[in-house]
Formats: structure tokens, C-alpha cells, sequence
């Protein structure tokens, strides 16, 4: 024990332990959240704030000063603490790769994972930035399997500088699935099934991220996005995309909770959606017959929808009944995490956070 | 649980070794901060001692000048007080009126009669040998003369006069003598003069009534 650490232990602990900042670049905001942990090791809320972005999130990454001038609008006002910060590599910015290896004695995992990887990648792994998660639920006959995360590793240098520059101390670059995970792990749940599939959809596509327990199994793109489905309505309808987006956004797909003149409409709009999302049903088969065989032949147990489709008014119920499975949005990502006062339990209904709200957790799990 | 962290490790030892070198560069910097204000503060202090010696200096100079002007005030002082008490002296000594008492009652009346007389005060040094009486009118105080010297003033009177004969002159200067005040009478000359029809004793004598010897 070096003697700093020594002194360091004879001085008084912190009442109270203050967390990284959870920072989530996603496609139309920043997301932040900041949790503590009193002695009692209930985590509470002690800062969030969201930030719309004014300029694509391509342009905010590659300007420093706007990058800059953004976190410090978004951490001057929310009594953040601090500027070490856990920050998810934007998505499209990595990969996941669902990976079996062979272990043996003479090797370490990493060395095993990075030879599988060298077959899968182009160009030298130099060229990468890799990081694995062993799923503890497989292992047979020394067949391990692992969920990879690579990023190109020039892309993750360029963003850690501009968070360095912009006063931010990154502890750690993580990937939204795994905090996503994380916060899924903590969400009390009643059913004895613990494998759960979030759907996290974006404009372009969507990501499905299946949690078996507290192990991140798979993670997978696909092309499933708020923009297709927008279009495919405006072009039906002939309807300008903005108009379509806002029905959309105000009316969904939920023709049972609709007022009578707009049931009508509703329910043409499912009619028109729903090939697309026989797309993304059968990705959800295809993940659970994935789950089924990973775990024993268990089945997903929750299916979680996050992101612009979230929004829409009765997609999960739709899902729900074209999948045959259990679909939701995500619960309130600080449900059961208390704010420290009114203003951020106020704004906490959110989905948007869920990332942001994982990120945070990080290195909290131990006292929730 | 394991964690994924895409943060490579080269990059953050980097940062490390920045922090590291930002620190050493902040300890250095404190620590030359620190030597710097120390040596102005030496040299400050150096400049404030050089200038209070020099104050210093110039007080002693002012207080040996002084010490100087002292002692010539305290020499002049001396010197007034000796002049003053030579004026003193010469202030003093007989009264006038006392003298005539005194001459007065050793004159026999017919025997001896006085042509001039003349009076005059002065000091003389007393240096314990015997001596003859002064005449001049000033002493001039040897003041170079190691050691002090007890100032006399004395009174003279000069008489000149004429006596029937030398037995008069001499019963009168006998009668001075007698007189306590008188401490010297000196018969300068004595001189026979015709005087109607007869012969006189015509003579110039000096009486010298002495105060008390003064230290000057």
C-alpha cells in the first residue's frame, strides 16, 4: 500500500460516494446523469440534464469548441460533480461480435479472443481498439463464448481527446449495450426468466441487445430505423415527413386509446407499418431461438423497447402481438433510484437516459 | 462484472505520464515559485539590512559629531565659566569706600598728605612663590599651562604723595600693614622735594589689597 493510500484511509470517508458522469452522445441530444450513493448504499440521483443538439452529432464530435461549450452548458447547471466521466462510443462508431473460442492452458482468453478477432477484422488489429466480456453462462468442452467490442482505434483516439479537451476525465469508454445491461441488471424483476431483449431503435437502424441475467450475450445491428417507417407512411399517405413523424409521435399505432374520427387512421397506419415491422419481429424470433440455445432453452422473458419507435404510442403492444412475446418500454431508467431533489425526479421520466443512466452505474452496482 | 472499456491502454498510460509530468511540472514550478520569492524576500531583506546598517552609520556619525559639538560646547562652557568668574573676580575684592576707611585710618593727620592716587584691579596667577606686585592692567591666563592655576584679583592703589619726613612715610606705611585687608604695601620711590621753604619727602607707594585666591 503506497503511503498516499495509507493517509488516505486514516482521513474521514465521504458520507456520501459520488459517481462518474454518464455521458450518452446520442443522435439528437446529450445525455447526462450523475448518481450518488449515501452510506446507506441507496443510489440516488444527484444530477441529470439533456442537451439537444443543434448540429448533427458527427459536426459536435468533430469541433472541439462546440463539443466544449455543449458539456459545459449541460454541467454548469445540473450541480454535476466533478469531470470524471464513463462515455458510450457513439453509436455506428463500433461493432459487436459474438464470438466462440477455444481456451486452453497455455493461452490467456485475451490471446485467444484477439486471434479470432485477427480472422474477423481488416487490416492489423493495431488498427483497433478491442475489448471483450466473457458470457459465463457457456462454457463447454473449453468452447467459450464472448461478446467483442471493437472501434477503430484512430476514431476512439479522436474522441477521447476532444472529451479531454473539453475538461472531461474519461474513466472509461464504454459501448451502450453494456450499459444498457447494466441497467437492466439492476431493474427488479418478478419472472424467473432473466433473459431480456432490448430494442434500442434509432433512425437509420436499431440495435437489439439480449441480457441474459447479468451477461450481455448478444448485440447486433440491424436495419430497422424511425426513417424507413417514415417514409414508407409519408409516401402512402402522401404526407410531408414532418407531418407523418408527428402523427406518428402524437397517435402511433394505438387505434384502442385513439379518439373515434382519428381510429381510423390509426389503424391504416398499423396496416401500412406493419410489413416493416414483420422485419423486426423476425429478428426478435431469430434473437429468441438465439437466447433458447445459449441458455439452456430458455426463452426471453421481456422484450424492452427504447428509443424514437419507444415513443410511439401503442408500437409495443403491436410488437407484443405480432411477436407473441412480452414487450414494453423501458421502464423509467431511474425508477427506484431516488432524485435529490424535485427538479431532477421532475424530468426523470425520460427513456432517452437509459444509456446515460448505465454509463453512471457504472462502478455504483456495488451499492445499489 | 467484467467491463468493457475501449479506452486503449497506451493512450491512457499517456495521459498518465502527462498527469504525471503536469504534476512534477506544477511541484517543479511551485518549488521554483517558492525558491524565487524566497531569494527576493532574502534580497529584500539583505537591502533592508544594508540600508538600516547605513542608517545606522549615519546615526553614529551624527552622534559622534555631536559627541564632538558637545564637547566643544562643554569646552566652551569651561572657558565661559572661567571668564566668567575672572569677570567675577574682577567685579569683586574691596569696596572702594572700605579702601579710603582703610587708608584713611593709617594717615596722621599734618604728617603726610596725598598729591594723586590711582586705582586699579587685576588678577594675577598664583603659582605659591613669592612675588612682586603686578602692574599691568590685564593677566593673560596661560590657558595651554598643564593643570588649573588659582587666579588671585587684586586691588591696587597707586598713591603718590608727599610726607613730612621718612619717619612719617614710614609710620604710615606701618599703619597699613596693620590693617587686615592690606596684604602688600610697596614703597615705590621716595624722592626729597623743596616745599615751601623746607624739605619734603616727596614718594610713590603701591597698597595691594588681595581677595581670596580663585580656581580658574
Amino acid at each position: 500500500m503506497s503511503a498516499l493510500a495509507k493517509v488516505r484511509e486514516r482521513l474521514p470517508k465521504r458520507s456520501t460516494m459520488i459517481g462518474p458522469i454518464g455521458i450518452d452522445f446520442a443522435l439528437e441530444a446529450v445525455h447526462l446523469v450523475q448518481l450518488e450513493a449515501s452510506e446507506t448504499g441507496i443510489p440516488s440521483v444527484r444530477a441529470r440534464a439533456s442537451v439537444p443538439l443543434d448540429c448533427s452529432r458527427r459536426e459536435l464530435l468533430d469541433d472541439p469548441k462546440r463539443l466544449r461549450s455543449t458539456l459545459r452548458s449541460a454541467l454548469a447547471g445540473g450541480g454535476f460533480s466533478g469531470r470524471k466521466a464513463v462515455v458510450a462510443v457513439p453509436s455506428g462508431s463500433f461493432k459487436t461480435f459474438s464470438i466462440n473460442y477455444h481456451a486452453s492452458s497455455d493461452q490467456s482468453d485475451a490471446a485467444a479472443v484477439l486471434r479470432v478477432m485477427q480472422d474477423r477484422l481488416n487490416g492489423p488489429l493495431s488498427d483497433y481498439v478491442i475489448d471483450y466480456l466473457p458470457v459465463n453462462t457457456r462454457s463447454k468442452n473449453n468452447e467459450r463464448l464472448a461478446l467483442v467490442a471493437v472501434a477503430e482505434r484512430k476514431l476512439v483516439v479522436y474522441v477521447l481527446e476532444a472529451l479531454r479537451k473539453a475538461g472531461l476525465k474519461v474513466e472509461a469508454l464504454e459501448i451502450g449495450p453494456v450499459a444498457i445491461s447494466r441497467l437492466v441488471g439492476i431493474m427488479p424483476t418478478e419472472q424467473e426468466n432473466r433473459n431480456v431483449l432490448v430494442i434500442n431503435s434509432g433512425r437509420e437502424a436499431s440495435y437489439l441487445t439480449l441480457i441474459s441475467g447479468s451477461d450481455l450475450l448478444f448485440d447486433q445491428q440491424i436495419e430497422f430505423g424511425e426513417t424507413t417507417l417514415i417514409n414508407q407512411l409519408a409516401e402512402t399517405l402522401d404526407l410531408p415527413r414532418e407531418m407523418a413523424r408527428g402523427l406518428m409521435e402524437r397517435s402511433g399505432v394505438d387505434s384502442d386509446t385513439a379518439p373515434d374520427e382519428d381510429a381510423g387512421l390509426i389503424r391504416t397506419v398499423g396496416e401500412i407499418l406493419k410489413p416493416p415491422f414483420l422485419r423486426l419481429v423476425e429478428e426478435i424470433r431469430r434473437v429468441c431461438m438465439y437466447a433458447a440455445a445459449e441458455t439452456r432453452g430458455g426463452a426471453v422473458g421481456q422484450v424492452y423497447l427504447l428509443g424514437s419507435i419507444a415513443r410511439w404510442p401503442g408500437a409495443a403492444r403491436m410488437l407484443a402481438s405480432m411477436a407473441d412475446v412480452s414487450v414494453a418500454n423501458v421502464p423509467d431508467p431511474l425508477h427506484g433510484i431516488s432524485g435529490r431533489d424535485e427538479k431532477v425526479t421532475k424530468v426523470a421520466q425520460s427513456p432517452e437516459i437509459a444509456v446515460a443512466t448505465g454509463l453512471a452505474l457504472r462502478g455504483m452496482e456495488s451499492h445499489g | 462484472m467484467a467491463e468493457i472499456d475501449l479506452i486503449p491502454s497506451d493512450y491512457r498510460r499517456g495521459l498518465d505520464q502527462r498527469r504525471l509530468l503536469r504534476d512534477f511540472a506544477i511541484v517543479i514550478a511551485i518549488i521554483a515559485v517558492l525558491i524565487v520569492g524566497a531569494s527576493e524576500w532574502s534580497r529584500m531583506q539583505t537591502a533592508e539590512a544594508r540600508e538600516r546598517a547605513s542608517q545606522l552609520r549615519t546615526n553614529n556619525a551624527i552622534s559622534q559629531q555631536q559627541q564632538q559639538q558637545l564637547e566643544q560646547l562643554r569646552s566652551q562652557q569651561a572657558e565661559l565659566r572661567r571668564q566668567l568668574s575672572l569677570l567675577r573676580g574682577l567685579r569683586a575684592g574691596a569696596a572702594i569706600e572700605d579702601i579710603f576707611t582703610i587708608v584713611d585710618q593709617a594717615i596722621v593727620e599734618g604728617d603726610l598728605w596725598f598729591i594723586d592716587w590711582s586705582f586699579r584691579r587685576a588678577g594675577v596667577i598664583v603659582d605659591g612663590e613669592q612675588r612682586g606686585v603686578e602692574t599691568g592692567y590685564f593677566i593673560i591666563a596661560d590657558t595651554d599651562a598643564e593643570g588649573s592655576a588659582n587666579f588671585e584679583v587684586e586691588t591696587h592703589m597707586s598713591i603718590h604723595g608727599q610726607a613730612r619726613d621718612h619717619q612719617a612715610l614710614s609710620n604710615f606705611v606701618r599703619a597699613l600693614f596693620e590693617q587686615g585687608q592690606i596684604s602688600d604695601v610697596s614703597v615705590q620711590k621716595t624722592t626729597r622735594v623743596e616745599y615751601g621753604g623746607g624739605t619734603v619727602v616727596d614718594f610713590n607707594l603701591t597698597v595691594v589689597l588681595a581677595s581670596e585666591p580663585r580656581e580658574i
